[in-house]
């Protein structure tokens, strides 16, 4: 549905051009639509909105004189409606009604208060930008665009951004979905996801007939001879281009996975039962300092070849500073 | 043809969302004015003054149809130069600014508007996280930003559209909608019609920590293990519960439809609490009590009543004495 604002706006122009007897098919449709919805409250600004939408749907219709009578009654309820628009289309519409009243409680105040235009300002962010406000963690941002920007900027302004310790930023966490397949089920076959399938099959018990999986937006665990193996799908190279490591959290387990762009699918090095938490965090290359790598290999669970072959593929890269990466295959050296 | 003259009468008459008498109830002109930047501690050039007009800019070009990239301000820089290299568009958002907010740009009156409006964009600062700009600009609001005592007749009107334009950030509070239904892979109204306002309140109050909103409690809830609700100071329960399964442990499993996903994402709390707390205990004060049951949305909001109780209550906010300010 559009917002009621969006159809005054549209009202107001055909008013003030006389075409109010010529609104589109669209126009009355979703004029219709909003004044199906009917009061929510019985307050004056929901009375009001209220009454503002049945104008609008008298006006599509053609009755000038009834949308005139109910934007009125609206006005005296609540004069800013759609934000003052709803008494500019009242003014465009209804020359034989006086408004004037109206127009002067909406005059502007001398004094408003500095925090108002701010304020204003965040409420009219879109939902994307609050998503990612809540979100909080910074997404991994490409280290040669980094260069790029750095080398572009400004001098650095007075005040300096903030700038956390590393450890502490929180990293983009994906939870899977334990959903089992079926033994019969070709496993290459793509399971139809649809709300009631995904309902059923996750409130059934795992059963032995069945393959243990989980999955996530671009990743999937599954059974294979008995072992899980992680599958990185192209969705999540899409989402996190620079992701460098997967750290599994597996119930209690830290598992590490380091992620190779050519290998198909990884072996993990726990077993799960199934229907078991499982939540993937993502590190970025950037994310690996020497304190950060020493204390995921003091903590987590992996395969020693194939991290050693991962920091191997990242120093070649030049993903991973070499003192860096050298230091870490010392640490695996020990450790093994 | 159509179309291009409603461009040009939507720019002259105003836009929906930022509509005309509030443009000169606000008077975002007076940003040019030094002295109010200054009571703002907004000064020209600083990070936060140029963050504030990549949103503002943002903001603009969103209206005029243009699909950004919210995630990093950097990324949201970039989509909106590139929204701007057609010439279209810099005149379609140039047309939609303002003379206060054209003068907030370094665009001088001379030869190519355009050319200057994307060297300014160019030219923003822009190293940080939205979360960091939002937190910082609150933090210039926190001592000064009193809540009206509409607040309370607001609360009155008992519908969960009042709750939503009662928090500080009504952008937020639908935005959580939005985040669980992108880390759900659902739609967000499904989360409107589960989840209690309160919940949200809460959760935006909060205190930094993450919560689960489907597997565990949230900050600042509590969960009645003997009746099987999750109550907010006993002033309404948070998720729907289904008849006949009731167990207390598995109450966010089968708090709502979205069950059958048992991995909720981890959501750490803005905290916004700490940033605006006077506003968020006249909250308390005035919504004890006011709405104890019947919180949930049943079709899912009606975000046009938010806007308008919005309406009204900067209308209070800008009005001391009637109701504004106490």
């Amino acid at each position: 549905m559009r917002p009621f604002r969006e159809l005054l706006q549209e009202a107001l122009a055909a008013a003030k051009e006389g075409r109010t007897d010529r609104f589109g098919h669209a126009f009355r449709e979703e004029a219709e639509r909003h004044a199906r919805l009917g009061p929510r409250g019985e307050d004056p600004v929901a009375r009001a909105l209220d009454l503002g939408r049945q104008a609008l749907r008298h006006l599509a219709r053609g009755e000038r004189e009834d949308a005139c009578e109910k934007l009125s009654q609206a006005l005296e309820l609540h004069p800013s409606l759609g934000g003052g628009l709803a008494l500019d289309l009242a003014e465009a519409l209804c020359p034989e009604t006086d408004l004037r009243h109206l127009r002067k409680r909406l005059a502007p105040r001398k004094e408003v208060p500095p925090e108002l235009p701010l304020l204003d300002l965040l409420d009219r962010l879109p939902p994307e930008f609050w998503v990612e406000v809540l979100r909080g963690a910074p997404r991994t941002r490409s280290s040669t665009r980094k260069g790029q920007a750095e080398a572009e900027a400004p001098p650095r302004p007075r005040e300096s951004p903030p700038r956390r310790p590393r450890p502490s930023v929180p990293r983009p966490r994906i939870p899977f979905t334990y959903r089992p397949l079926r033994r019969e089920e070709s496993q290459g076959e793509k399971q139809e996801r649809t709300f009631l399938t995904s309902l059923k099959t996750s409130w059934e018990p795992p059963k032995p007939t069945e393959l243990r999986r989980w999955e996530a937006r671009g990743l999937e665990v599954r059974e294979a001879g008995r072992r899980l193996y992680l599958r990185v799908l192209p969705a999540f190279w899409k989402a996190y281009p620079q992701a460098a490591l997967l750290v599994l959290e597996a119930g209690r387990a830290r598992v590490l996975v380091p992620l190779l762009p050519a290998a198909g699918s990884l072996p993990l090095p726990v077993d799960l039962k199934g229907g078991a938490d499982l939540v993937a965090e993502v590190w970025s290359w950037e994310d690996l300092t020497p304190e950060t790598l020493a204390e995921l290999l003091r903590e987590g669970r992996f395969y020693p070849d194939l991290l050693g072959i991962w920091l191997l593929y990242g120093m070649k890269q030049g993903l991973i500073p070499p003192e860096v990466a050298e230091a870490a295959r010392r640490w695996l050296e020990r450790g093994s | 043809m159509l179309g291009a003259m409603g461009e040009g009468r939507l720019a002259e008459g105003g836009r929906p969302g930022r509509p005309p008498a509030l443009v000169g109830l606000f008077a975002l002109e007076e940003f040019s004015d030094e002295a109010l930047l200054k009571r703002l501690g907004l000064r020209r050039g600083s990070v936060l003054f140029q963050g504030f007009l990549l949103l503002l800019l943002a903001t603009e070009a969103h209206k005029n149809g243009a699909e950004l990239r919210w995630n990093t301000m950097e990324a949201l820089k970039e989509s909106l130069l590139s929204f701007l290299e057609e010439e279209r568009n810099a005149k379609a958002l140039l047309a939609g600014l303002g003379p206060g907010e054209r003068a907030l740009l370094p665009i001088s009156r001379g030869s190519k508007p355009e050319a200057a409006l994307r060297r300014a964009v160019k030219d923003l600062h822009v190293h940080y996280h939205p979360r960091d700009l939002v937190r910082r600009l609150l933090k210039r609001l926190g001592s000064r930003l009193h809540p009206p005592s509409y607040l309370g007749s607001l609360l009155q009107a008992c519908t969960p559209e009042a709750w939503a334009a009662a928090t500080p950030l009504s952008g937020a509070f639908r935005g959580v909608f939005a985040l669980l239904g992108e880390s759900y892979d659902l739609a967000a109204p499904a989360f409107e019609r589960a989840l209690a306002p309160c919940f949200v309140l809460a959760f935006l109050r909060g205190e930094g920590r993450v919560a689960r909103p489907f597997r565990e409690s949230p900050p600042h809830l509590t969960l009645d293990r003997r009746a099987p609700r999750l109550w907010y100071r006993k002033e309404c329960w948070v998720a729907r519960v289904r008849p006949g399964k009731s167990s207390p442990g598995e109450l966010y499993e089968k708090a709502s439809p979205l069950s059958e996903k048992r991995f909720g994402p981890r959501i750490p709390s803005p905290a916004f609490g700490k940033l605006l707390p006077e506003w968020y205990k006249a909250l308390e004060a005035w919504g004890h009590g006011e709405c104890p049951e019947g919180c949930f949305p049943e079709e899912g909001y009606d975000w046009d009543l938010v806007a308008e109780y919005r309406n009204a209550l900067w209308e209070a906010l800008a009005s001391p004495g009637k109701g504004g300010r106490t």
